[in-house]
């Protein structure tokens, strides 16, 4: 039985995920200006850009791959549908819903102006629960979740880009507190 | 203080030759050094801009991506060619009667696992189901490198009318997806049968191995079952 398709399934699976999450790390660091001095925040906001093409990249072919495998039993519907799987269908629904949501930050990043700055980033913020929901797909239906590496792994990824997030968080919390002070 | 803003602009100071001449260096360095155009965009102000900063750190991104994906398909391989040579079909459980009929279960000595720790997958395309007690008998379960295997079986009249699939591996989605594949044909082949003489699904053949085993110790309980109530009576 030729098993090619079913390793490159999981493979890419697992790359997509870490660079969903390097890309949120990226991206985090660059918008709270924690990136320091010794790169050019031309090179964060570019690194950033490259990571999640990359993850779509990715993710793509982790799609196509698991599509291919006559063994995995993922339809057209599955790939595109949430919910339409058959079986560990919610598993499944986390994987479609983060795909599209990453089609949709990737996609409307380059043609970033002709979008109203606020609309931007609300759509670019899609970004932080697609990956959720990637990692939770992950969780569920990954084939190599319940092993030791990934129960190591997976939260140190997590935490990498859990760590910018907060510093973004507290930087525009902090912000916002010294604001109010101005405006009364 | 008020300066007059319509004053004409006082005549430029000289430049230092020496100043001038740095001027001229740089410029003549900056030109030498400036890529061509295909790979950069010139902002209005005449400044040339990268179009990708990170050009080097991408492409080396991409390469670790694609070496990380490499390795772990390599690596899955490995695991799986090295389980499936050290691992073979394991008999874990024994078989045990469900429900039998009051004569057999009132058999003196009846020993349900006896006979499932003699199954061996030889003897599974073998034995066939001559003289069956009546009865539910669940088999033993067997254990690949997938997961375990168990069937239940129902005797009625002397024949085998039902087979369930108690245990089946359900540790990644390919197994879950061969075992639903694979199921059905395999208990609509013990039925035609009426034996644990099975033919291999094709891209199951752990999954129908292990089948064989469990159903095969089903079986030869129910066998077992009948020849210790005739034994008894």
């Amino acid at each position: 039985m030729n098993n090619w398709l079913w390793y490159v399934t999981r493979s890419t699976g697992i790359v997509a995920t870490v660079l969903m999450l390097a890309s949120l790390a990226w991206g985090f660091l660059f918008s709270s200006r924690e990136t320091g001095t010794r790169l050019r925040p031309a090179w964060w906001l570019d690194m950033h850009r490259g990571l999640g093409g990359l993850a779509l990249v990715f993710t793509a072919v982790h799609v196509v791959a698991a599509f291919a495998d006559p063994d995995l039993g993922v339809d057209l519907a599955t790939v595109f549908v949430p919910g339409a799987a058959q079986s560990q269908t919610t598993a499944f629904t986390w994987g479609v819903v983060a795909f599209y949501g990453l089609v949709v930050v990737v996609f409307t990043s380059w043609p970033k102006m002709l979008f109203r700055r606020r609309t931007w980033r609300t759509v670019h913020l899609l970004s932080v629960p697609a990956t959720a929901l990637a990692c939770v797909h992950a969780y569920q239906l990954g084939s190599d979740a319940h092993t030791p590496a990934f129960n190591v792994l997976m939260p140190l990824a997590v935490g990498g880009a859990v760590y910018p997030f907060g510093l973004r968080v507290w930087g525009l919390a902090l912000a916002r507190s010294q604001e109010a002070p101005r405006k009364t | 203080m008020d300066t007059d803003l319509h004053s004409p602009s006082p005549p430029p100071t000289p430049i230092d030759p020496v100043v001038q001449a740095r001027l001229d260096r740089l410029a003549a360095s900056r030109a030498a050094t400036t890529p061509s155009t295909t790979s950069g965009t010139t902002s209005p102000n005449g400044r040339h801009r990268k179009r990708h900063a990170a050009k080097r750190s991408r492409a080396a991104a991409v390469l670790m991506s694609l070496t990380a994906t490499a390795g772990l398909s390599a690596y899955f391989q490995h695991t799986d060619s090295v389980g499936a040579s050290s691992t073979t079909n394991s008999v874990t459980g024994v078989a045990v009667a469900v429900a039998t009929p009051p004569a057999a279960a009132a058999a003196p000595n009846a020993s349900p696992s006896a006979t499932a720790a003699s199954t061996t997958p030889a003897a599974a395309s073998t034995n066939t189901t001559s003289a069956l007690a009546d009865g539910t008998y669940a088999g033993a379960t067997a254990t690949n490198k997938y997961g375990p295997v168990q069937v239940q079986i129902t005797v009625a009249g002397g024949k085998i009318t039902d087979v369930v699939a108690l245990q089946t591996p359900t540790g990644d989605r390919k197994s879950i997806s061969i075992n639903d594949r694979a199921t059905p044909t395999l208990v609509s082949e013990a039925l035609s049968a009426q034996s644990a003489n099975v033919d291999t699904v094709s891209g199951a053949t752990y999954t129908t191995d292990s089948y064989k085993i469990s159903l095969q110790s089903a079986i030869d309980l129910a066998h077992a079952t009948t020849v210790q109530s005739s034994a008894t009576s």
